[in-house]
């Protein structure tokens, strides 16, 4: 098993209910599951406490047999740099690097070689083999989130995490992000985890989970 | 409306004390440095017209002999003329504890118009005159004259530093057989006989102003003024830095306002009067701040006047109302001067414009390239100050513009050597670690330019002390070529001394001098007798051939660089004396700290050309000096006060010269901590702006702990090119001061050398600055809680 929440909890002080509330979830090497649900269900906490950027109360995560709890900081530091490739809504490109320095950003810092054609592989797979000087505030939003999914992919992370990738695009944008995040998941055999609102782009995925109130709703 | 919107406007800097204390602290730290300089100058200003209302007569005019002093026969002949005049007896007494100016009047005909404070009023005819005449003077130089034996009478209302007592006291303690000036007093009658048939010998002076003194100390106050003033542009840029963040932070609320219905010119007007608050708050603080500084500086400031330029400031501070309405009024204009920029942006702003705050760095790079445009304006105009040469506003103009246009210059060129670096980049931590810092320096470039001045002036000024007081100390081991100096009291002691020192197996070197005016200006004429100690030791700068014969046998005179330079003249030329004779310049000698111009001729001319002669010092060569100090005490009678050795002398004198720097120490260490403050508000104004740009790479893989470092290491490397390119704008400032500013002020020029370790603790002092500043950001980073971060991602949701 790649990825195993085993019955999360999660209690923000100050506030009344847990986010989570004996929350688990399984995910197999090369699946791709979404986690939908209202806002403030615990979606986007789920996945940062999985990505080791939230801690937990209670309950188990293991990521490819590495268990999170009582992991030290720079420890689930070094697991996301290798194992984890993060996908942000608003795509948190480095605005101070290139395109091609943004996307072999996270391989490299992995201490990975990349090879010139893995790198330029992987931009005419996302459509950015001609903005690969450019620099992120010159692309538009839709090229700016291959380049995230690009940087997440080309350290071949066994575990995909994505929040809201599409939610800041439009409608054609999304389906043709969507489709290259799917594809290159699978190519990958990475394990994708994805948050999402739009039940349209859920269905697209092996498996779907539904928060509410903190608990995965039957 | 207004309240309403100024309580909006209030409200961002309620949620960010930091920027809040760095605003304030700008202006106030500002505000007090210039200030502080103001307060020090306007006290010793106000010590110089005290001086000047006394050796003037209160503004009125006097008769004077451009050959020497007044017959009291031409008093006569005047008064009995018509010509309402009164006399005056001016020359100094130097005593154990220092020296005093003493003036002599006459209390029956000088004038009552307190110029003379109590001593010249008519109540005090007995105490001035008489068998018992008292000598009046204000505490502190009563103190000086304690051990004279002359009955004293404290008043406080005469100047600093000097004395006054009756015509025959005062002719008695200087030594003088006439009179020096003749106050022309202002009610003349109408029929006079003209001054040609009683005196044709006298001419009329203008009477003397406090810039006799001023003109001698100008300079050293511009040096003061020019450290306020940088110090003062320093704090400014922590102020620019911190109103721009603020407006560029606010423009969402901004946006907000316009589209509520406020209009351009209300949401101006209401900043503006946001700014004045803060100006006139922060101002107050910073004059108090200043008032403290002035009072911790000024008895080293007194102490260097009174060394170097014999004028006396008294160590008090008493302030006026105007100062404290100047210092407010500069908080203000500064503050003004600092919001400009963005007060016009916001005006320009449209209704919607982009809510979002635009980024900084982008906004800046342009800023950027305009700053290189107008630092190479400002060269342009340094290299004008400095091909139109000649006088002080030139040589600040020069320093001024240069030291501008290097810190204009400054993120152009940290810019480039970061991108050279970044090219060199080999991991990907390395190569985010320069595009990052590259992103920083437009953020940065203020608190940098503020970190280049100080460190550049501390170099510079550095330097400059640092030359000046190794030829100095080389000048005094040349120049003090005898082993014991003494002052002898009486013309007897003279004769029992010179008989003593040649019998002992010594030399004497009388040390006698007079004061006179050469090309116009007050000049000190000193005899020496043919020795070869003096030919041995005394360093010239230019001469003629067997200058030393030349002066020994009578055919010329040495003069010292101040005056060679002031009046353009080089060995060979014929030098206008006293008295209405010319002897030819036979050399020129190096003459550090004198502000005064200085000639050298042989001591037979000296005693036959002029009257009034200061005999009573000189130099004697012994092997034996414990022996020598012995028997002077026991068979001369000279007390040990009167006597001093060649080391404790350069020790003195050297005393002078530290103490004379100090307060320039004291102001470079002020406005490296103002730069180190403004690294310290930058950073932490940042820290904020940082998270969305830092959480990303945390979120990759990066610990906390890592990127801390980082930030800690990026301030370091930035702090430490600063330095490497302060260093040669230092270097060029230490030139400009050496070879342009000294010259002008003082009339000297100095060799400058190197002090590479001066510069190795210089780096350490702002490394550790550096680190000092940006320790407490890194840490903050270093503990943040993840959901800080996380809130980077969320709150963009």
């Amino acid at each position: 098993m790649l990825l195993a929440a085993d019955t999360i909890e999660k209690r923000f002080s100050g506030m009344e209910k847990p986010v989570l509330d004996g929350v688990s979830l399984r995910l197999k090497a090369g699946e791709t599951l979404a986690l939908t649900g209202e806002s403030g269900s615990g979606k986007s906490t789920l996945l940062h406490i999985i990505a080791g950027l939230e801690t937990f109360d209670a309950g188990q995560v293991t990521i490819a047999g590495q268990a999170l709890t009582g992991m030290a900081d720079a420890a689930r530091a070094e697991l996301r740099l290798t194992s984890i490739g993060m996908i942000f809504q608003q795509f948190n490109l480095i605005p101070s690097l290139n395109v091609a320095q943004n996307l072999t950003f996270q391989a490299r810092l992995a201490g990975q070689t990349v090879l010139p054609e893995a790198a330029e592989n992987m931009a005419t797979a996302l459509g950015l083999e001609d903005h690969l000087s450019k620099y992120p505030e010159e692309l538009s939003g839709g090229q700016q989130q291959r380049v995230a999914i690009g940087r997440a992919l080309l350290p071949k992370p066994k575990l995909v995490l994505a929040d809201e990738p599409t939610g800041n695009l439009d409608e054609a944008t999304t389906d043709a992000v969507f489709s290259l995040l799917l594809r290159e998941t699978a190519k990958a055999n990475a394990g994708l985890l994805i948050v999402t609102h739009s039940q349209k782009l859920a269905a697209q995925t092996d498996r779907t989970l539904h928060l509410s109130h903190g608990r995965v709703a039957v | 409306m207004t309240a309403a919107i100024l309580t909006a406007l209030l409200s961002y800097w309620k949620r960010r004390p930091a920027q809040f204390a760095a605003l304030v602290l700008g202006l106030a730290l500002a505000t007090a440095l210039w200030s502080g300089v103001q307060a020090i100058n306007a006290e010793a200003r106000k010590s110089y017209d005290a001086a000047a209302d006394v050796l003037g007569g209160g503004g009125l005019r006097n008769l004077v002999d451009p050959k020497g002093l007044i017959s009291q026969d031409a008093f006569v002949r005047l008064r009995r003329g018509g010509w309402q005049v009164s006399p005056v007896v001016d020359g100094w007494l130097t005593t154990a504890e220092g020296r005093v100016r003493i003036l002599g009047i006459d209390p029956f005909t000088a004038p009552r118009d307190g110029t003379f404070g109590a001593a010249a009023e008519t109540g005090n005819l007995a105490g001035l005159t008489g068998p018992d005449a008292q000598v009046f003077s204000n505490t502190q130089t009563a103190e000086r004259l304690a051990n004279t034996g002359v009955p004293l009478q404290i008043d406080d209302s005469v100047a600093p530093g000097m004395a006054i007592a009756d015509l025959r006291t005062a002719s008695r303690l200087t030594g003088k057989t006439g009179y020096d000036r003749l106050i022309l007093l202002p009610d003349q009658p109408l029929k006079q006989t003209p001054l040609a048939d009683l005196a044709p010998d006298l001419t009329i002076e203008a009477p003397a102003t406090a810039d006799d003194i001023g003109r001698l100390t100008d300079s050293f106050h511009l040096n003061l003024t020019a450290f306020g003033l940088l110090s003062f542009a320093v704090g400014l840029f922590i102020v620019h830095g911190a109103i721009g963040l603020a407006f560029e932070q606010r423009r969402p609320m901004f946006r907000t306002l316009r589209a509520l219905g406020v209009s351009s010119r209300t949401l101006v007007v209401i900043l503006m009067a946001e700014l004045l608050l803060f100006a006139l708050a922060a101002g107050a603080l910073g004059i108090l701040l200043g008032y403290l500084i002035a009072g911790a500086l000024l008895p080293g400031v007194a102490a260097t006047l009174r060394g170097i330029y014999g004028a006396t400031v008294e160590g008090g501070l008493t302030l006026s109302p105007v100062w404290w309405l100047s210092g407010l009024g500069i908080a203000v204009l500064g503050t003004a001067l600092a919001a400009l920029s963005s007060l016009y942006q916001v005006a320009r702003m449209p209704p919607l414009a982009p809510a979002k705050p635009r980024a900084w760095e982008r906004a800046s790079q342009g800023a950027i390239r305009w700053q290189t445009l107008a630092a190479c304006a400002c060269f342009t105009l340094s290299a004008l100050a400095y091909l139109a040469g000649g006088g002080l506003v030139a040589g600040f103009t020069l320093l001024g513009s240069f030291l501008l246009g290097a810190a204009l210059l400054l993120p152009g060129i940290l810019l480039g050597i970061i991108r050279f670096a970044s090219a060199g980049a080999r991991t990907a931590e390395t190569e985010w670690f320069w595009a990052d810092t590259r992103q920083q320096v437009p953020g940065l470039a203020l608190a940098l330019m503020a970190l280049l001045l100080a460190l550049s002036a501390n170099i510079g000024v550095g330097t400059m002390v640092s030359s000046f007081r190794d030829t100095f100390t080389g000048w005094l081991d040349q120049r003090l070529v005898s082993e014991l100096y003494v002052t002898v009291e009486t013309k007897d002691q003279a004769r029992a001394l010179e008989d003593f020192v040649t019998k002992a197996g010594g030399t004497v070197l009388p040390i006698w001098h007079t004061d006179g005016q050469i090309k116009g200006a007050p000049a000190e004429i000193y005899g020496v007798v043919d020795n070869a100690v003096y030919r041995d030791n005394w360093p010239l700068l230019a001469s003629l051939p067997d200058a030393w014969d030349r002066l020994a046998a009578n055919q010329g005179a040495l003069v010292n660089e101040q005056l060679a330079r002031r009046e353009d003249l080089t060995p060979g030329d014929m030098l206008a004396m006293p008295g209405g004779w010319e002897t030819p310049i036979v050399g020129v000698y190096s003459d550090y700290g004198n502000p005064l111009a200085q000639v050298v001729i042989p001591l037979a001319t000296l005693t036959q050309r002029f009257e009034a002669l200061d005999q009573s010092d000189f130099g004697i060569l012994t092997d034996d000096i414990p022996a020598m100090r012995r028997g002077l005490r026991d068979t001369v009678g000279l007390d040990e006060a009167r006597m001093i050795d060649q080391s404790a002398l350069k020790a003195f004198s050297l005393d002078i010269f530290e103490r004379t720097f100090a307060v320039t120490a004291a102001l470079n260490v002020l406005t490296l901590s103002v730069a180190g403050l403004a690294i310290l508000t930058s950073l932490l104004t940042l820290s904020a702006m940082r998270l969305p740009q830092l959480a990303p790479v945390w979120a990759i893989g990066m610990t906390r702990k890592r990127l801390a470092w980082l930030e800690l290491i990026r301030a370091l490397a930035l702090a430490a090119l600063t330095f490497v390119l302060a260093l040669p704008v230092g270097l060029m400032l230490a030139w400009i001061l050496l070879a342009v500013i000294n010259v002008e002020a003082f009339g000297w020029r100095l060799p400058m050398s190197l002090f590479p370790k001066d510069w190795a603790w210089l780096a350490l002092a702002s490394l550790g600055a550096a680190t000092l500043a940006a320790i407490w950001p890194a840490r903050q980073l270093a503990k943040r809680p993840p959901a800080d971060l996380i809130k980077v991602f969320s709150h963009e949701r």
